[in-house]
């Protein structure tokens, strides 16, 4: 059996997993593990990110022969971690399993306070995120799984359109058309929670 | 002009840092571990291309084919003996009937 060497570039890794040596497998986990953890524990609820990650790399072993190395391992990697999280959701929303939280007066004071750019002084971090963390996860159960990759990827992230197309296996036209879209059920959402006193400012 | 609420810096900073914390959520000690258990049941993953599918499919192919050849082979040895007095029927079965110059008297 061979064995990979500590500087083993990933590459040769994937030659040695092809050849039949499937312990290699091990490195590329150990190598990968944190960048996919951390783009599930983004995209998909704490419950199911364990599952979801393993499911990640079980989908990369199974296409490993299929990874031409024409791109970077880990972004190829990170794409099949990013549309993981994507068939989550599409399974997710199709069982109509989406759990649907309510806002309260308390979200929208803070919408408000954040909007006048008053909560950085009225309220500690960690309560700060909590009302934060409520509207994200209200706001984006009230979009469709594409939507929400996108919002995720290109409003969150900050990733270029490109990027995310990349990443979702889209085409650049779709992500625009989705984006906009997206964007556009999001402002609509977050509108109708802030105070009217706030509106257009 | 309507300034969009999307797009204010801090809600956005505030919900970038909600999203962001979910990476501290930890997660179980073996996920790793189950993930090898699943690849190890999996097997050995082998390469795939134009060639190694090419030669599965054309061996996937060949029973069928094989029973086409056969069939083919049983018909046309059935058809050999009578085909060429079948042609010669109809042949001279269409030299029998008059043609039409022959009807309106055209041609003798």
């Amino acid at each position: 059996m061979q064995n990979e060497s500590p500087r083993s570039s990933d590459d040769e890794i994937v030659r040695q997993v092809l050849d039949g040596n499937v312990n290699a497998f091990e490195s590329l986990l150990k190598r990968h593990s944190v960048q996919v953890l951390k783009i599930v524990q983004r995209h998909i609820p704490h419950k199911d990110v364990e599952e979801t990650a393993q499911e990640a790399f079980v989908r990369a072993y199974r296409s490993l022969a299929t990874f031409r190395g024409k791109s970077d391992f880990s972004q190829w990697l990170s794409a099949i971690a990013v549309r993981s999280c994507y068939d989550y959701w599409r399974k997710v929303y199709r069982s109509k399993e989406v759990p649907i939280s309510t806002l309260t007066e308390r979200h929208q004071d803070w919408m408000e306070a954040v909007l006048s750019g008053a909560s950085e002084e009225s309220h500690d971090e960690e309560g700060l995120q909590t009302e934060a963390k409520e509207l994200l996860d209200w706001a984006l159960a009230r979009l469709s799984a594409e939507e929400r990759m996108v919002i995720e990827l290109l409003y969150l992230e900050g990733l270029s359109v490109k990027e995310a197309a990349g990443l979702l296996g889209w085409s650049v036209a779709n992500v625009k058309v989705r984006s906009f879209r997206s964007r556009k059920k999001l402002e609509k959402l977050l509108r109708q929670e802030v105070p009217q006193g706030r509106r257009g400012q | 002009m309507k300034s969009k609420v999307t797009e204010n810096p801090s809600l956005r900073k505030a919900l970038l840092g909600a999203y962001l914390s979910r990476e501290k959520e930890g997660v179980g000690h073996d996920w790793r571990l189950k993930i090898m258990r699943r690849v190890r049941e999996i097997g050995p993953m082998t390469i795939t291309g134009f060639w190694p599918d090419f030669e599965r499919v054309v061996w996937r192919l060949a029973p069928v084919s094989g029973i086409l050849l056969l069939a083919l082979a049983l018909l046309f040895l059935n058809i050999g003996s009578g085909f060429s007095y079948d042609y010669l029927g109809i042949v001279t079965a269409e030299l029998d009937q008059p043609t039409m110059g022959e009807l309106l008297g055209l041609e003798s």
